[in-house]
């Protein structure tokens, strides 16, 4: 788009844009007409009603919509309040892991990288800084911040390697972030969507001072 | 326009006056991350957001921050209503006496006036949500303070723990509203305008 | 959850104990409130927000009929103006 102020212009390439990704993404998990997308606003993001609890309209292919067992879109809520009035349980001092030190040498500090970092003949770096690779690793580790990449070869194939261009291996961790493709830039903050889950009864909600039992964190801290 | 309903959100039933610990709590109605500076930070920022869903849990939670001025005011003068002299004297609390005898004045515990430049409302909703996800952090960790401060006194304990996980469920709204707002802009350049005032963009 | 017996038994409760139910009932709505607002169409949280509204609205009727008003909205006069006769909030405890 051309340098311009022309606000009609402008509002169309943000609701085309949009209308796109609610068609991609979104729309296809309703029954419901997008009519709503198509107004003019710049507040398409679920307009067409069909972000299902919680979930987000930037999810990748793939994610299934957020639906609960026992949930059913439309029916009764899967509410079942009641149940031990209390917070998340204290636990004991994390296990502090040390950070971004995973055995392998540190990104960064190496003298004489070259930008690309000695890829393989034949490879190149990966469109795009993330891959779509899915991680059977569902905890979060900190190690997963070692540089790694995605690299490809003319014949479509990709590999994973480190920041050095070495092939990836024991103890790098996939960001469980990654899994979720394009759905998730740098230089930005997310907090995930909170679903639908269990309640407090009211009177408990009211003492612990929310009513979802997945936001209840409670505070432990002791000093002498 | 607003409806006041003469309730306290969480009940406050303090018995047994304790003027260190007022001082204290006094940070969380007009200290650099009370409830005060909370309500006008939210409130404010109101105007320039574009998305409803977004304005909605500024409205929402600004209101109830009011409501949390409340809550924190009625501590503090149950806490002091009935203190003697002699307390006054012996506490660190006759600093605040000379001034406002027992009333209500908003100021942080060292005795800062409440004051706006604690706040911001700058127009551009992404750095406007950081702020706000930040705020909650801040009275969060004030309130974890303040809980260290007071183990032996339940019925305070009781409505400062209330408080703080007050501050734990905005930031999850915030967060949120944050992704709906990612959701309005090019996630290719999630900084290419302000949608709150560009009108159009140079990038193509 | 809301129901027909639980009304009733609203209609038998002490001044305190009705409170404490709005209170909860009250802060229970907000929440919901503030989840709908980022999760406009779960229907989970419309669901809960029926419920929860209606017993409030129940329960305000109640009090504000039996003990005086909590808005300038319902205030029923009986020669004087009731807003201003009850204590205040933080007028508890401490005997203030």
């Amino acid at each position: 788009m051309e340098a311009s102020c022309d606000v009609s212009q402008f509002d169309e390439e943000v609701r085309m844009d949009s209308d796109e990704k609610l068609s991609a993404e979104s729309c296809s998990r309703c029954e419901n007409t997008c009519s709503n997308c198509m107004r003019p606003e710049m507040t398409p993001g679920g307009l067409c009603g069909n972000r299902p609890c919680g979930a987000g309209s930037n999810n990748g292919p793939g994610l299934r919509p957020n639906i609960r067992p026992g949930m059913r879109p439309g029916g009764r809520p899967n509410m079942r309040p009641g149940g031990p009035c209390v917070g998340r349980p204290c636990g004991g001092r994390p296990d502090i892991r040390p950070g971004g030190n995973c055995g392998g040498r540190p990104c960064g500090g190496r003298p004489n990288m070259r930008p690309d970092g000695g890829l393989p003949e034949g490879w190149r770096p990966s469109d795009g800084m993330r891959s779509n690779s899915v991680s059977s690793d569902m905890e979060l580790h900190s190690e997963w911040n070692c540089g790694s990449r995605m690299i490809r070869d003319n014949e479509g194939r990709s590999m994973k390697v480190d920041c050095e261009g070495q092939t990836m291996s024991g103890c790098y961790m996939n960001d469980p972030m990654e899994r979720l493709g394009d759905a998730f830039p740098p230089v930005m903050a997310y907090v995930p969507w909170q679903q639908w889950g269990d309640l407090y009864e009211p009177e408990c909600g009211l003492k612990q001072g929310t009513i979802f039992k997945d936001l209840n964190y409670v505070f432990c801290g002791t000093r002498c | 326009m607003w409806t006041y309903i003469k309730m306290l959100e969480y009940p406050v039933d303090i018995k047994t006056t304790n003027a260190a610990l007022a001082m204290a709590i006094m940070s969380q109605l007009g200290g650099p991350d009370g409830e005060k500076g909370a309500a006008t930070r939210y409130l404010s920022q109101r105007y320039a957001m574009p998305d409803r869903r977004v304005v909605g849990v500024l409205t929402d939670i600004g209101t109830e921050e009011l409501g949390h001025e409340e809550m924190v005011s009625t501590i503090i003068t149950q806490l002091t209503k009935n203190l003697t002299m002699d307390e006054i004297e012996k506490s660190g609390f006759y600093q605040y006496y000379v001034d406002h005898t027992i009333g209500i004045y908003p100021q942080s515990a060292g005795g800062t006036p409440f004051s706006a430049a604690t706040l911001q409302s700058t127009g551009d909703p992404i750095a406007d949500l950081h702020e706000d996800l930040a705020a909650e952090q801040k009275a969060r960790l004030t309130y974890d303070n303040i809980l260290r401060l007071c183990k032996d006194e339940p019925d305070v304990y009781d409505a400062i723990k209330f408080l703080r996980a007050r501050e734990m469920v905005h930031y999850q709204r915030f967060g949120e509203s944050l992704r709906i707002m990612q959701d309005n802009l090019d996630s290719k350049n999630f900084y290419a305008f302000n949608s709150a005032f560009d009108k159009g963009s140079t990038c193509s | 959850m809301y129901s027909v017996e639980r009304g009733a038994e609203m209609e038998n409760m002490c001044r305190e104990d009705l409170m404490n139910l709005i209170q909860s009932t009250n802060f229970t709505v907000i929440e919901i409130s503030m989840y709908l607002d980022t999760h406009p169409e779960c229907p989970c949280g419309l669901s809960a927000y029926e419920e929860y509204s209606r017993m409030l609205r129940r329960a305000v009727d109640i009090y504000e009929r039996k003990f005086g008003p909590l808005t300038i909205y319902n205030v029923e006069n009986d020669g004087s103006w009731d807003w201003v006769q009850s204590p205040w909030p933080w007028q508890k405890g401490c005997d203030c």
